[in-house]
């Protein structure tokens, strides 16, 4: 009943006729697709390059195919992002300046209907970029690796992108006289929260295996929502060579901003048994600089080789071959050789073991109970046998969060809109 | 210039030949009954307060039912601020306005409905041209898709538009964007027109033209809050007028009283032979007899004469001289 009423704006009839009018709207789109396009061809030339050398090439048609569409999705939110200001930094400012907000505003509409006009015929344009690159995504889908789910996800987060930055910037409109100084404000509000975040979050995230960063500023990206849900964090992907950047991006995201980790405890599946029963191949000298490091080779039979090398300042002291036959990462119910990947090397014991009651599972990574616990991430008065009772999926947290954050963002960016349109006022511009 | 009334925006089925005068009457008597007030606006010790500067002062005044009601003031005396307060978009510091009952800034869609209001500034989009700049705005007031059309075009041919109806609004000159403006006020067929300095930047004939497009909408029954500068004009328009100097009422009440309250006036008179002199009068009676001895007495060949008395001068006595 209210969408309809707002589908019958005038606002927004107004707009989206004037929006279609002159060159920018159609250059706007042209550039787009151009874009879009170019890409395309790249990559069908790469694809012709790959499909038939061996084997692998199955494997080839369905990376390229989910690349091509990451890609093209990757660039629609990022020209959603340059585009949405300069639509919508004008979209009241601009009334402003020509002195047609005020007759607007004493009009019946009252100013919900007039935000939501503006919102919606902004939304209006942007659909039309969608649509316009439908084509280019149905070829996508003919290369494979995608399906009609993730295409239709994939478009949701381009209009949720162009959702939030259109809220955000009609407030900044509303807010300032000038449509110039809205335009730059718009641009340095979207250059903050995309660029900002990621900097923030990057110079704040503790490279040492522990997660420091609970998501924080990369919640307000709309950009960083999307890697979170088409892009999918998991090691193997990228092991077997099939990530696309989105996934590449989901796992950096997933590093550095899980928001609420999951702790489990780490079990005696999760650490090879060699270190379990301290087999001794250690000793001499140890000085503990330096990581673990588990390298896996593909066998003859498909089976997966495992070496676990641990590092001493820097060169490889100990390797322990095929530590654990057939414990890789197919194995179901035993994580095998994750967890030590990485770790320190003072994880271990001067005798080679490992003492699986010094460690937790944070997000799948072995972290010192004592930083787990330094992070709130276990009571202080956790001791090993404790339950260690968490939590979600971080990944879906991300997701949630990041969902709630930017509605509240682009909510109340609508109300400081409406909020402004409201007359009587104390101060008016005659 | 059309005669024919524009047809009420909320309720009249459009006849066949556009006469809805019947159902307008009609309509009217549907207002809630804080219309029937013989006061159309009443403004009680407004006053507003920009930091130090008192914009409106303690200003009380009543404009009838069906009146011209002339505001007149010199720059910065308050006009466009208590035009601003009556069209719901500036709160008054202290003091009470009623529109036809409602207050603007507590039921301002009510006084909205009734109210139609010209700003001094031309706010108009460019890219859109004449017909649609009006279904915008009617759209805007809620009046039904199948009614704009014709209502538009009676508004056009009400201002003399009729022709530029798909010229860009860009592309008018002053006068036709400032017809248009005034189209737009009164699209929802209000009672009481707000004008802000209607006349300014137009030429003597466009001025003539509006004046009398203003008494035309006043024969319709709508009640018109008008300020200018340009006082003579006033003085012929008005029924009413109130003189503003810095916020505060000089003066008000009917034009002959406050321009007979000057007392003396000046006559200039042109004669056929293209000479011109000036005389002074007292009084109206006084000017006729002025006249009559010229033509009469005298036998002289009286082209045309100018009685500036009036509230030019009530204006410069009242405002103490302030004015440009
Ligand atoms: N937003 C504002 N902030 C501060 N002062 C204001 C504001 N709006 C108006 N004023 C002041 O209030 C006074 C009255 O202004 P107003 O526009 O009502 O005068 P006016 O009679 O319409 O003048 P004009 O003939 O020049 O249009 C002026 O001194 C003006 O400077
Ligand atoms: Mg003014």
């Amino acid at each position: 009943m209210s969408a309809f009423r707002a589908l019958r704006n005038p606002v927004l009839e107004r707009e989206l006729i004037d929006q279609v009018r002159g060159w920018r709207p159609a250059a706007i789109v042209t550039l787009l697709l151009l874009l879009q396009g170019w890409i395309l061809y790249v990559s069908y030339d790469n694809l012709q390059g790959n499909v038939s050398i061996n084997n692998n090439g199955a494997v080839d048609l369905v990376k390229q195919g989910a690349t091509v569409f990451a890609i093209l999705v990757a660039v629609m939110i990022g020209w959603m992002t340059m585009v949405v200001p300069g639509l919508c930094a004008a979209a009241i400012a601009g009334e402003r300046e020509r002195d047609t907000l005020l007759p607007l505003q004493i009009t019946l509409m009252g100013p919900w209907s007039i935000t939501l006009g503006k919102l919606l015929s902004s939304l209006g344009f942007v659909l039309l970029l969608v649509v316009a690159s439908a084509p280019l995504m149905v070829v996508a889908y003919l290369m494979g690796g995608v399906t009609i789910g993730q295409i239709a996800t994939a478009v949701g987060l381009v209009m949720w992108t162009a959702f939030v930055w259109a809220c955000l910037c009609l407030a900044v409109s509303a807010l300032l006289q000038r449509t110039v100084r809205a335009m730059v404000t718009c641009y340095m509000l979207i250059f903050l929260i995309v660029v900002g975040s990621m900097v923030y979050t990057a110079l704040n995230w503790r490279n040492d295996g522990v997660q420091a960063s609970r998501g924080g500023p990369l919640l307000a990206n709309p950009g960083a929502l999307a890697i979170d849900v088409l892009g999918s964090p998991d090691p193997d992907l990228e092991r077997a060579g099939i990530a696309t950047p989105f996934d590449k991006a989901a796992r950096w995201l997933h590093d550095v901003s899980a928001w609420e980790p999951t702790v489990t405890e780490l079990s005696e599946t999760d650490v090879p048994d060699v270190f379990l029963d301290g087999g001794g191949e250690f000793g001499g000298m140890f000085s503990g600089a330096g990581n673990v490091i588990v390298t896996r080779e593909v066998m003859g039979d498909g089976s997966m080789m495992e070496t676990v090398t641990v590092e001493d300042g820097g060169m490889p002291a100990t390797t322990i071959p095929g530590s654990e036959p057939g414990d890789g990462d197919s194995d179901p119910g035993d994580s095998g050789t994750d967890a030590l990947e990485g770790m320190p090397a003072w994880a271990l014991q001067p005798d080679g073991t490992f003492d699986i009651d010094n460690w937790i599972l944070v997000d799948g990574s072995p972290v010192p109970v004592q930083d787990a616990k330094m992070n709130g991430w276990l009571p202080m008065s956790w001791d090993p046998g404790d339950v260690v009772g968490h939590r979600g999926d971080p990944a879906k947290n991300f997701t949630r969060n990041a969902l709630i954050l930017q509605s509240g963002l682009a909510i109340i960016s609508l109300g400081i809109v409406a909020w402004r349109l409201r007359l009587p006022k104390e101060k008016i511009r005659l | 210039m059309a005669d024919q009334p524009i047809p009420d925006a909320e309720s009249v089925e459009p006849t066949p030949d556009g006469a809805t005068t019947g159902e307008v009457q009609a309509s009217r008597t549907k207002e809630p009954p804080a219309a029937h007030t013989e006061i159309a606006v009443d403004i009680a010790n407004l006053t507003k307060v920009y930091g130090d500067l008192n914009a409106v002062d303690d200003l009380t005044l009543q404009v009838p039912r069906g009146s011209i009601y002339g505001l007149i003031g010199p720059n910065g005396a308050g006009k466009s601020t208590t035009f601003a307060v009556l069209a719901t978009m500036l709160k008054p510091t202290s003091g009470t306005a009623k529109v036809f009952g409602a207050d603007p800034s507590k039921d301002a869609k009510a006084v909205r409905r009734m109210m139609g209001y010209m700003p001094d500034v031309l706010g108009l989009y460019d890219g859109l041209d004449a017909a649609s700049y009006l279904d915008f705005f009617a759209s805007g007031y809620r009046i039904p898709r199948r009614k704009r059309k014709e209502l538009t075009g009676s508004l056009l041919e009400l201002v003399d538009l009729d022709g530029k109806a798909k010229t860009q609004v860009s592309q008018l000159s002053r006068g036709m964007k400032q017809r248009l403006s005034l189209a737009r006020a009164l699209i929802h067929d209000p009672e009481l027109l707000i004008l802000d300095e209607p006349a300014s930047g137009l030429d003597p004939r466009a001025r003539i033209e509006l004046r009398d497009l203003i008494r035309q909408l006043a024969g319709m029954g709508k009640t018109i809050l008008v300020s200018s500068h340009i006082l003579s004009e006033l003085q012929d328009l008005c029924t009413d007028v109130a003189i503003l100097e810095a916020g505060k009422l000089r003066a008000n009440g009917p034009t002959e009283t406050i321009s007979a309250g000057s007392g003396e006036r000046v006559v200039t008179v042109i004669f056929a032979d293209g000479a011109r002199e000036t005389f002074t009068a007292a009084s109206d009676d006084e000017q006729v007899e002025l006249l009559r001895r010229l033509i009469v007495d005298d036998g002289r060949a009286v082209l045309s004469f100018r009685s500036d008395a009036g509230l030019e001068r009530a204006f410069m006595t009242m405002t103490e001289g302030i004015v440009q």
